[in-house]
């Protein structure tokens, strides 16, 4: 609490708030990262991703896992293999291409044995859904 | 490639499927890979009859947006091969990156996979369904 009003005190004007922010990592990190996802129109993707993923159970998280060369790189953790289940991601990122087009998505789907999530989540992975 | 190319390519590949399978090839999952890149020329010769620019289009961009610019084209003038194009892409590219986790499939699952092939994508001719 201390801490915050002193925080608070120094913060006057747009200068110390500049300064502030240069020189406290998480909180530049955390601008910068919003400010990323702002510019990028990424919110409504992930809107409508969560919409979309919610009501399978067996689909646990959505995260994005690379950017490069402008293809969103998604993976999803599931429950346990099941072709049906990934038809219906196949479904949902079809659609996902369709509203979103020129956009380029890239997917892939792993069990949640084989990749472990709080690793992704420690590594700072942006998680799009994570059922909890 | 040209058209013709994609067509000899998807061809040879559906033989060599045909040829592990007649000599009970124990590595299943690389069935599902050669299985994908049989379905990809397939694919890539449906675009090429409807989008004749599309090798062009395809060879001006960077190796690594290939996969995701064919997807995107297969939405555009296939969506109903969609679905299971994408599926058996997704499966063969786990196979390819992770291959720690091979020898994993079991022939269940692999025929669900070589069913996309011989009865999705095979048949399916250069025009619309619409």
């Amino acid at each position: 609490m201390e801490e915050l009003k002193r925080k608070s005190y120094e913060i006057k004007d747009f200068e110390t708030i500049r300064i502030t922010i240069e020189n406290d990592k998480d909180i530049s990190n955390n601008y910068i990262s919003v400010f990323k996802q702002a510019i990028n129109y990424i919110q409504p993707i992930y809107n409508y991703i969560r919409k979309e993923v919610r009501s399978f159970e067996k689909i646990l998280a959505v995260f994005l896992h690379q950017k490069v060369d402008e293809i969103y790189d998604l993976w999803f953790v599931i429950d346990e293999d099941n072709f049906n289940l990934e038809m219906s991601i196949s479904k949902i990122i079809g659609d996902l291409i369709e509203i979103f087009d020129p956009i380029l998505f890239d997917s892939l789907s792993f069990t949640k044995d084989e990749i472990d999530i709080e690793e992704f989540i420690k590594d700072d992975y942006e998680f799009i859904f994570l059922r909890r | 490639m040209q058209l013709h190319e994609h067509r000899k390519q998807w061809k040879n590949n559906e033989k060599l499927i045909e040829w592990l399978q007649e000599n009970e090839c124990s590595y299943l999952d690389w069935l599902i890979v050669i299985a994908f890149y049989t379905a990809l020329h397939k694919v890539d010769e449906l675009i090429h009859f409807k989008f004749p620019d599309y090798e062009k289009k395809k060879n001006s961009l960077k190796d690594t947006t290939h996969h995701a610019y064919r997807i995107q084209m297969v939405i555009k003038h296939y969506r109903d091969l969609h679905d299971d194009f994408h599926t058996l892409y997704r499966r063969s590219r786990k196979l390819r990156y992770y291959q720690n986790r091979l020898n994993i499939i079991k022939k269940p699952e692999l025929t669900r996979y070589l069913n996309i092939w011989y009865d999705k994508i095979k048949p399916r001719k250069p025009y619309p369904t619409s």
